[in-house]
């Protein structure tokens, strides 16, 4: 056989290939409809959405960038078309603040959903745009942007890349993953797994529950932790990078060995005063019934940041 | 000087040449005309009555809503049964489900083979019937907007959704937590009123508000994803709050 009629054969082999998988699979019918526009004249934005995905990222244009995508699946493509038309978004532009809410309007003859439905907004924007965001039950992602950003969420992720301004998060069972975040944090969070890598600047946290595990940069400023219950892992390149000021209430502090003598037990509270050097930024942290624990980097993880 | 004379010597006027016009453009003309027209045609208006048993039909309406909505709270509750549980972990355990995992052989992506190109050309070959097989349509609208609608064709694994829809919700841990709660506070009060175990409690409410609510939007949704997710983070954060709360309260 020529090797036309070799690639042939090859071309026709995942042909007969799928033919036979289909059997055992079920075939889901996917429509999506994707909308992109172009938002000028604003300087502030406001999101508030339920059930859907967003990503917010700085660009250097002056305009904003908007694409909404919905998507709809069932193995009855009539039924996936015709739910699609569940979705929606509104923008409003007022006074240079611009607003978009997603929503989903079932009619009252269809109780129930039938279809997987799927709505993912994406934004660019100028990267000094104030930004407000409330969110349920959906991803966040928000990365290189510098100006006043404000989260409200609960469940789902917030995942965090480059963020250099004024920025502050509640969280309600909402995990968050930042890496990179300097100039002023300040984040409330409720039941939460937090992960704060590569953390500079001032920072403010309010946690009630959940796990803290913060991996501070030298050009932090401040650290304030303010918690309840909440499992706080501290992870510095160097200890002596900061002085820290640690009290917990029924519940061990640890630290690596070198200043182990420096952690002392009143009544029922730890507390762990180490001041290196005076000009070292300050770490405080008030915590109760959970365990914080201060790591030394791992040697080979250094350079890493992970 | 008497009346004929006087009337002699009265002075004469003429109207100016305009000023029909000016009483045509005057606007109170023109509103008094537009009324006059308008009572005219106001009098031409076809008349309707409604029909005789209008309000009885809407009183029937009215009244049969309110017995759909008076039957729908007195509709009987089913709950799946207690071994539901069991029996598919049986099904599963006898082989029903016979779906297995291997792992593919990884091979190293500098190795030349012809097997290589031979995948090369199937990958391509899958690429141009994906092509095929999903179309679009773009549509340019009046707001600055511009609509794509795509179609595809997906394939998952069959049973799927059958799997994992209709959790079966087991109840009756829950009220026996909630009588055992209610005795512990009753025998030993001083217990009870520790401000850890009323934070624990006020968390165990605050969690069965969000489940009330997530189990909401779940009979809208059936199983959507996110909020599985957040049903499953709900009730580990219950679970755990459970715990703790039984654990101070047994001792």
């Amino acid at each position: 056989m020529n090797t036309f009629g070799k690639n042939l054969l090859w071309l026709l082999i995942p042909l007969w290939a799928l033919n036979g998988l289909a059997v055992a699979q079920t075939k889901v019918q996917v429509v999506s409809k994707t909308i992109e526009r172009e938002i000028t004249d604003v300087n502030r934005l406001v999101i508030n959405i339920n059930k859907a995905d967003l990503v917010v990222k700085g660009w250097s244009k002056p305009g904003l960038g908007l694409t909404v995508r919905f998507v709809a699946k069932h193995p009855d493509r009539a039924i996936a078309e015709r739910e699609i038309d569940y979705l929606s978004y509104d923008l409003r532009t007022k006074n240079g603040t611009a607003e978009i809410t997603n929503r989903y309007t079932i009619p009252q003859s269809a109780s129930k959903v039938q279809s997987v439905l799927k709505v993912t907004l994406e934004l660019l924007v100028p990267q000094r745009m104030a930004v407000a965001i409330t969110s349920s039950f959906g991803d966040i992602r928000l990365s290189d942007l510098a100006g006043e950003i404000g989260v409200k969420y609960e469940f789902g992720n917030l995942i965090i890349n480059s963020l250099f301004g004024k920025t502050n998060i509640e969280s309600d069972y909402g995990d968050l993953e930042a890496t990179n975040v300097s100039g002023r944090l300040m984040l409330k969070t409720e039941k939460s797994n937090v992960l704060l890598r590569g953390l500079g600047g001032t920072v403010n946290l309010l946690c009630h529950y959940g796990k803290l595990t913060i991996r501070p940069n030298t050009d932090l400023l401040s650290l304030l932790i303010d918690a309840t219950r909440t499992e706080i892992v501290l992870v510095p390149r160097r200890l002596d990078d900061f002085s820290y000021d640690l009290r917990n209430a029924y519940a061990d502090i640890r630290v690596p060995d070198t200043a182990r003598e420096s952690v002392h037990k009143v009544v029922s509270k730890y507390i762990f005063d180490y001041d290196p050097n005076p000009n070292k930024p300050l770490i405080r942290i008030d915590n109760s019934y959970s365990l914080i624990t201060i790591q030394s980097l791992p040697f080979g993880d250094i350079m890493g940041g992970k | 000087m008497n009346w004929p004379d006087a009337i002699q010597h009265l002075p004469e006027h003429e109207p100016r040449l305009d000023a029909w016009d000016r009483l045509d453009a005057d606007p109170r003309i023109a509103d008094l005309r537009a009324g006059a027209a308008l009572d005219i045609f106001l009098q031409k208006l076809p008349q309707h009555a409604p029909k005789a048993d209008l309000w009885s039909r809407i009183d029937a309406e009215l009244t049969a809503e309110e017995t759909l909505d008076r039957a729908l709270t007195t509709l009987p509750q089913h709950e799946p049964r207690a071994d539901m549980w069991a029996e598919l972990d049986l099904k599963l355990a006898s082989g029903t489900g016979d779906a297995t995992v291997r792992a593919l052989p990884i091979r190293p992506a500098t190795e030349r083979n012809p097997f290589g190109r031979r995948m090369a050309w199937a990958t391509a070959a899958s690429v141009v019937l994906c092509l095929l097989g999903g179309y679009l349509f773009y549509q340019k609208t009046g707001s600055g907007e511009t609509v794509t609608v795509a179609y595809s064709v997906e394939t998952a694994p069959a049973a799927m959704p059958e799997m994992t829809a209709d959790l079966p919700a087991d109840n009756t841990a829950d009220e026996h937590l909630e009588a055992f709660i209610n005795q512990a506070c009753e025998q030993q009060a001083v217990a009870c009123k520790k401000p850890e175990v009323q934070d624990l409690r006020q968390q165990l409410a605050d969690l069965d508000q969000r489940k009330q609510q997530i189990n909401k939007q779940l009979t809208v949704f059936s199983d959507d994803a996110d909020l599985v997710r957040a049903q499953i983070r709900i009730e580990n954060e219950r679970a755990d709050v459970t715990k703790e709360l039984v654990r101070i309260l047994r001792i």
